[in-house]
């Protein structure tokens, strides 16, 4: 980046130690109290009446909503739908669906995830005690009735360890295994999408225990989301997030989905170095956090999440206040201290860290929000909270029917990505600190003698060369890790080069003193 | 040897080039004095209390102070218009930008009467400008992507915004082409993923700003990398970066307080009436706090909606048309944004190449240098280093952009060829 680029500030093409730091400014929408809007998460949530043969919505954005059908135009459709125990008329654009489905389409499995979903706290409902999972033995992959739950688990370093290509083999091996892909029509011709017939009956599950280290991971963010939204906005593929840990940025990829679960211990958030943002003056590291939280907003609206930003906001910054209560089982919540005048009702989530409320540990404290299932849940981020996969099951309504496809070729294809990048990081790694050695082939770079003769000196380079050659080629085999922008393979290249000039130098001189009687040396 | 610009020199340069919109570029202010007198110019500061206007006198240039209690009247852009058109705050006797009312606020944004073409088919072109603003995003590479869909008469050009900021440089060629050139002769519309910084500020030449989703747009503050770190430009700089804000978000037609909330801290507030008419305040005056004193405004795809910076949002182009209330439309001019991806692509294969050659022709340069008692070798070197020069040329020619944002100007290329010739010449 030059001085003219650097004038302006780039989001993307800033340095290790530009991105020293990220947070958070609650830049925008700082108008409380601010009420939860009426299109409010996901419509897994939506229900038929009680009682009422359901029909069934698959909305492009990835919703899946149940309900009668009242009215249908040309252009549009007026459906009830029940939403947390109340029942109400919504009206979608024909152009937002992707699919109806009438009364008796609706699959008799699917019964179930509508009963469950009638019930307004997931927590409330029992599991029936005779409900056995389906298993090879028990069920035929040829089923139609039968629910597949894809599960792969996504562990390790957010943008590293979870990378673009992670997820990119992670959906075609899926693809492949699950054979439910079909060839696309209108915005999708020429790709494939999910068979509409068995987008509700194969589910992939995606089990997050991973976080973030790095500032710039937030841009990584970037590239890996718009992959799964791909899979669920166009393609129709059901993608349902478990979270067990999504920290630091980290926290903005379940968003993408409209099915949230977490595990008993779950959590999500934990971006606490934003506040320790430190490029420059106060200015520019404001605009730098601003800028950040502007990105991270982005990942909520368009996962249809965006009435909790203010929640967000209290998971990037520790000055900011969180405090919710709920009205008509939606949350309201209110970004600044509490006052008199807002009445009771009120529960806080998160206060300023400022003196008497400066906790030992901002994560461990109040001082910034890390989302827990119980809030999860309480808020409507998450659906549920399950333990194991059979309670997933049972969560989305499958139970009766399923079968869970571990050990997949997904998930060997993502533990061969991290086993890659592990065994990358030992061969290359071009420091030394106290947690990482000095990658392997550069110690043996460093190991090689200078050489005495000529002939040395041109062992010792061939050798230097093919290691430098080995480094360049792993680089670009990680490159979306280890060197998006080219530079590291850039700076190989120039040492290629003069390694190159410097053999030629030496064969010159070597030739010279041969010619003179000199001999080798 | 003469070596390219410092970089600082560049960056100076490049910030009072870039700062100082031409007043011939933007419309005469007229100012009516209690005493009727009638004093015209460009205003360039509001303060409180006064205003600072730049009155022409033959070829001379001279800033004058005019204090509230002496106006009586303020007209903005009496020339852009061929007729006055009064600010809010015009007819009152203050020309400062009082706390509570609205500061020469420009007509609100609203979505234009959809032009069609003679089958009644709205002909659309979509160009993707992406990337670095400077390098990768410029007015020049727009001009061309514009001239390639002339001849196919596009009715609406949708500019599609993905970029993170960059070069300030580059913020009024884009300004001016966007706004004196291509909305003479199309609709032109922002539609933006990410405008951030020097991004926010071109996409802000647009009257029309629709925005995805995932969409941003501010974080506008202006700063140069110093030895303790990156300082936000300050002092005349400033004054610069802030009125050149002003003449974009009027060329935008939006209030100009936005602007300045993304590039400096201040407290911006707003209300919006039944008819969703959103009034600004420089301060807490209105219901909705939009920016806290503290803070540095970037707005996302929801608050810029509520707040009329967007008129609406939209992920695909089918939405995007019909908030735009384009009912029948086909997409006209593919190779308007093909060139615009191939310019990047041709400036990102650049990027990676240049220093590589850059170091082949030093290291041949001084192996040829070493090579001082032995001519032959020496020519051998200077040949290499020439080779590797051409090279480097017909790289940057294919990225022209590099040129400007880059030490591998036309002078720059000069000077080497000439430095090669004469170590060339046989020694004596």
């Amino acid at each position: 980046m030059n001085q003219l680029q650097r004038m302006m500030g780039l989001a993307r093409g800033l340095t290790a130690p530009v991105l020293a730091s990220l947070i958070v400014v609650a830049a925008a929408s700082l108008c409380s109290p601010v009420s939860a809007s009426d299109e409010s998460k996901p419509a897994s949530k939506s229900v038929a009446p009680t009682n009422a043969a359901p029909d069934r919505v698959v909305l492009r954005s990835g919703k899946v909503v149940d309900g009668l059908i009242l009215e249908e135009t040309e252009t549009q459709i007026t459906m009830t739908v029940v939403v947390a125990g109340i029942s109400a008329k919504t009206t979608y654009p024909k152009s937002d669906i992707l699919e109806i489905k009438r009364g008796n389409n609706v699959k008799p499995a699917d019964d179930a995830a509508v009963k469950a979903a009638e019930t307004t706290t997931p927590a409330a409902l029992e599991k029936p005690a005779d409900t056995k999972p389906a298993t090879d033995t028990l069920a035929k992959d040829d089923d139609p009735d039968l629910t597949r739950l894809y599960l792969v688990k996504l562990e390790g370093r957010f943008g590293s360890d979870i990378a673009k290509t992670t997820l990119a083999n992670l959906f075609s091996e899926a693809d492949k295994e699950l054979g439910d892909a079909v060839p696309g029509a209108g915005t999708m011709q020429g790709k494939t999408v999910v068979d509409p017939s068995k987008r509700d009956r194969n589910i992939i599950v995606l089990k997050l225990d991973t976080g973030s280290e790095g500032r710039s991971d937030l841009f990584k963010a970037e590239d890996i989301v718009p992959v799964v939204k791909e899979q669920i906005v166009d393609r129709g593929r059901r993608v349902v997030f478990w979270i067990q840990r999504a920290t630091g940025w980290a926290a903005v990829f379940p968003f993408v989905s409209p099915d949230i679960y977490f595990t008993p211990d779950g959590r999500l958030g934990g971006v606490s170095d934003l506040d320790e943002f430190d490029i420059g003056d106060h200015l520019v590291n404001e605009k730098q956090i601003s800028l950040r939280i502007g990105h991270a907003e982005g990942f909520l609206i368009k996962g249809g999440y965006g009435e909790h930003i203010p929640a967000l906001h209290a998971m990037l910054r520790k000055q900011e206040w969180l405090y919710v209560k709920f009205e008509g089982g939606k949350p309201i919540y209110l970004e600044r201290e509490l006052e008199e005048s807002d009445g009771d009702g009120w529960t806080l989530l998160s206060d300023d860290g400022a003196g008497d409320n400066k906790d030992e540990s901002a994560l461990s404290g109040n001082d910034l929000f890390l989302l827990e299932p119980d809030w999860a849940e309480k808020l409507g981020i998450s659906d549920g909270t399950a333990a194991t996969i059979d309670d997933l099951a049972f969560r989305l309504g499958v139970h009766r029917h399923y079968k869970t496809i571990e050990k997949n070729k997904a998930q060997k294809a993502v533990d061969a990505w991290k086993s890659g990048i592990a065994d990358a990081i030992k061969d290359i790694n071009p420091q030394q600190t106290e947690q990482r050695r000095l990658g392997r082939l550069w110690r043996e770079i460093n190991e090689l003698p200078a050489g005495s003769d000529f002939d040395e000196r041109k062992k010792s380079r061939g050798k230097k060369i093919t290691l430098l050659r080995q480094i360049r080629s792993i680089i670009s085999k990680y490159a979306e890790v280890f060197d998006a922008d080219g530079t590291w393979r850039s700076r190989i290249d120039v040492d290629l080069a003069k390694l190159q000039q410097e053999a030629e130098e030496d064969a010159r001189q070597n030739r010279s003193q041969n010619s003179g009687g000199g001999g080798r040396r | 040897m003469k070596r390219p610009l410092s970089m600082l020199a560049l960056l100076l340069a490049s910030l009072v080039m870039t700062l100082t919109f031409a007043a011939s570029s933007f419309a005469l202010d007229r100012i009516t004095l209690k005493n009727g007198k009638v004093v015209e110019g460009v205003i360039t500061k509001e303060g409180d209390g006064f205003v600072f206007v730049d009155v022409m006198i033959g070829k001379m240039k001279r800033a004058e102070i005019i204090t509230a209690d002496q106006v009586s009247k303020i007209e903005r852009d009496i020339d852009a218009k061929g007729a006055a058109a009064p600010s809010t705050a015009g007819t009152t006797a203050t020309p400062t930008i009082p706390a509570g009312a609205e500061p020469a606020k420009p007509a609100e944004p609203e979505p234009a009467t959809p032009p069609t073409s003679d089958d009644g088919v709205t002909k659309v072109c979509f160009i993707s400008l992406e990337d670095e603003v400077g390098t990768y995003l410029n007015a020049d590479a727009l001009k061309k992507s514009v001239e390639l869909v002339k001849n196919q008469n596009p009715d609406i050009v949708v500019l599609v915004i993905n970029s993170g900021g960059g070069a300030l440089l580059e913020v009024q060629p884009l300004s001016d082409y966007i706004h004196e050139e291509m909305k003479k002769h199309y609709r032109v519309v922002g539609w933006i993923q990410s405008a951030i910084s020097a991004a926010s500020m071109t996409v802000f030449n647009c009257e029309e700003i629709y925005m995805m989703r995932e969409g941003n747009v501010g974080g506008t503050v202006a700063f140069s990398m110093q030895g303790g770190g990156a300082k936000a430009i300050d002092g005349e700089g400033l004054e610069r970066v802030l009125k050149a804000g002003e003449e974009i978000s009027k060329r935008g037609k939006r209030n100009p307080l936005i602007m300045r909330a993304m590039q400096v801290f201040g407290e911006l507030s707003a209300d919006i009436d039944e008819n969703g008419k959103v009034t600004w305040y420089e301060g807490t005056q209105g219901k909705y706090l939009v920016n806290p004193d503290d803070r540095i405004l970037t707005l996302n795809s929801d608050n810029a909606k509520k707040f009329g910076v967007s008129l609406g949002t939209a992920d695909t182009k089918d939405e995007l048309l019909r908030l735009m209330g384009v009912k029948e439309w086909k997409e006209v001019g593919l190779e308007a944004d093909k060139y615009q991806r191939e310019f990047r692509e041709n400036v990102k294969k650049f990027s990676a190449l240049a220093n590589k050659l850059l170091s082949e022709f030093d290291l041949a340069k001084a192996a040829a240098n070493s090579a001082a008692n032995d001519e032959k070798l020496r020519l051998m070197y200077l040949g290499r280093a020439e080779g590797k020069l051409k090279e480097l040329q017909s790289a940057v020619r294919k990225a022209p952009s590099f040129e400007k944002y880059s030490q591998f100007n036309k002078e720059w290329f000069e000077d080497q060829f000439d430095q090669l010739r004469k170590l060339k010449k046989p020694r004596t």
